[in-house]
């Protein structure tokens, strides 16, 4: 049995699922793209913009993650587009790995700030495991073996990093149900179905007349996040745990409307999926068939 | 190049504590707040919050107010236009597919709404007018936003009335409704 020490410094299980999170990623940075081209306008031109943003003048961490709240770079954001998607292709084909991540990244980061009022929980968790991903590398072996040894030290710290971010979400999430009162007496998935934002009318007309259905439905949301850790024991049967997740986010996105959000978590979930049957998706192969 | 067995501890132990660290002021900056000091989040707060803003309360509570915003322009000859949703294309659309990016619209727009109903706690059937030049960030936001929305549409005015209605579920299925109306000066 390998001791702590190897098993920090010697090459991590996980790199292949992290190879196609990256990836996956990189084609839902472009995805996103896609769907934002006509909105441009009315979220980011200083003309029609809709999202009203104090102006920056001081240099600072902060400043730097909002370079479009500046005078002089409000209307760059087309530079910030265009490097986050020709980066994001590259990263796609497995070219330039590290730098495509950071420069996706950071135009991504700026992109999202500027447009602060109308970002959900995916938009922020995707900035966190991109910026995680900045450090781990694309799994290529180091000629010497030492600065090897350093870099799966640093990759496996940087994938339990990611690990537990996801753990968090869940956990923190479950806390917040936990302590109020419509998750526990089953109502909130109907009072959520309400608010027009977040619902269809067909969905808040069945949420009245089902109340059982949908409070069996809260709790079963509520039981899911709670259970949610389970995901690091390492056992094949942690599939069957994402594949309800995969079910209760696609509910999310269809019924509560947060697409991208969903999309996000669903993504996430190809860190804990088991490496051998990770394999076994025909997608998977496709995108790790360089690596 | 060859590192000796010292230098892996100590890159171990670097790597170590930045994991806790950054474990510990995730947790910091996002349990709910009755379980963290005012110090403490304050602490995490400036870590955090640059590169690693995040909150995971995911309607906890519940969100339970419905929000219409509605406006309504004076031509340039005087005349009023009828009241009208500006950005209820954008929920429609939304509602019917969920791929596009009428979500972000339908959001920006439910985050303004939603902090102004917090900052002015209504009561329900009270109706509380205000002026344009009302001190309020999220009032600004809201005006900024229709403003801009009706130069898009090329509409122009001499003034503007915005009125936003909340409505409320309550546990019969019943819905309240007050007003919340304003007007640009």
């Amino acid at each position: 049995m390998k001791n702590v020490f190897e098993i920090v410094f010697s090459k991590s299980e996980n790199l292949i699922n992290i190879i196609l999170l990256r990836k996956l990623l990189f084609i839902y940075v472009i995805i996103n793209f896609i769907q934002l081209i006509p909105f441009i306008p009315e979220l980011y031109s200083v003309e029609y913009s809709i999202i009203f943003q104090r102006e920056l003048s001081a240099v600072t961490i902060n400043s730097l993650v909002n370079l479009l709240a500046f005078e002089q770079l409000k209307n760059v954001y087309w530079w910030f587009f265009s490097l986050q998607v020709l980066f994001s292709v590259l990263g796609v084909f497995g070219y330039f790995t590290r730098i495509s991540t950071m420069v996706v990244w950071f135009t991504t980061i700026n992109l999202q700030n500027r447009i602060y009022s109308s970002n959900t929980g995916g938009d922020l968790l995707l900035n966190i495991l991109l910026f995680f991903l900045i450090f781990i590398s694309d799994g290529r072996k180091l000629k010497n073996v030492e600065l090897e040894k350093i870099k799966n030290s640093i990759d496996y710290f940087f994938i339990n990093l990611c690990k537990f971010q996801l753990i968090i979400v869940y956990f923190i999430s479950a806390l917040y149900k936990v302590t109020c009162n419509e998750w526990l007496d089953g109502s909130a998935i109907a009072r959520i179905l309400f608010v027009n934002e977040y619902s269809l009318p067909i969905i808040s007309n069945a949420a009245s007349n089902y109340s059982m259905l949908f409070k069996i439905i809260t709790w079963f949301i509520l039981a899911y996040q709670i259970l949610f850790p389970l995901v690091l024991i390492k056992s094949n049967k942690v599939s069957y745990l994402l594949f309800i997740g995969i079910l209760f986010h696609a509910g999310i996105a269809l019924f509560i409307g947060l697409f991208n959000f969903s999309l996000i978590m669903i993504i996430s979930y190809v860190i804990f999926i088991p490496t051998n049957q990770l394999k076994e998706f025909s997608l998977a192969k496709f995108l790790i068939a360089k690596e | 190049m060859n590192i000796n067995k010292n230098i892996k501890f100590f890159i171990a132990c670097f790597l170590t504590v930045f994991f806790i660290f950054h474990l510990v002021c995730t947790l910091l900056y996002t349990l709910p707040e009755k379980f963290v000091s005012k110090p403490l989040r304050e602490f995490s707060f400036s870590y955090i919050y640059p590169l690693f803003n995040q909150g995971w309360a995911l309607f906890a509570p519940a969100p339970t107010i419905n929000k219409e915003l509605w406006v309504c322009y004076q031509h340039k000859n005087g005349k009023w236009s009828k009241w009208q949703q500006p950005f209820s294309k954008n929920l429609q659309n939304h509602q019917k597919f969920r791929i596009t990016g009428d979500s972000k619209i339908v959001l920006a727009q439910s985050s303004i709404l939603y902090y102004l109903e917090k900052e002015n706690w209504l009561k329900f059937g009270q109706t509380v007018e205000l002026n344009g030049d009302s001190n309020s960030v999220y009032f600004s936001a809201l005006k900024f936003a229709v403003l801009k929305h009706l130069a898009k549409e090329k509409t122009e005015f001499k003034d503007i009335k915005i009125r936003v209605i909340f409505s409320s579920y309550d546990d019969s299925g019943n819905t309240k409704t007050l007003f919340y109306s304003i007007n640009k000066k």
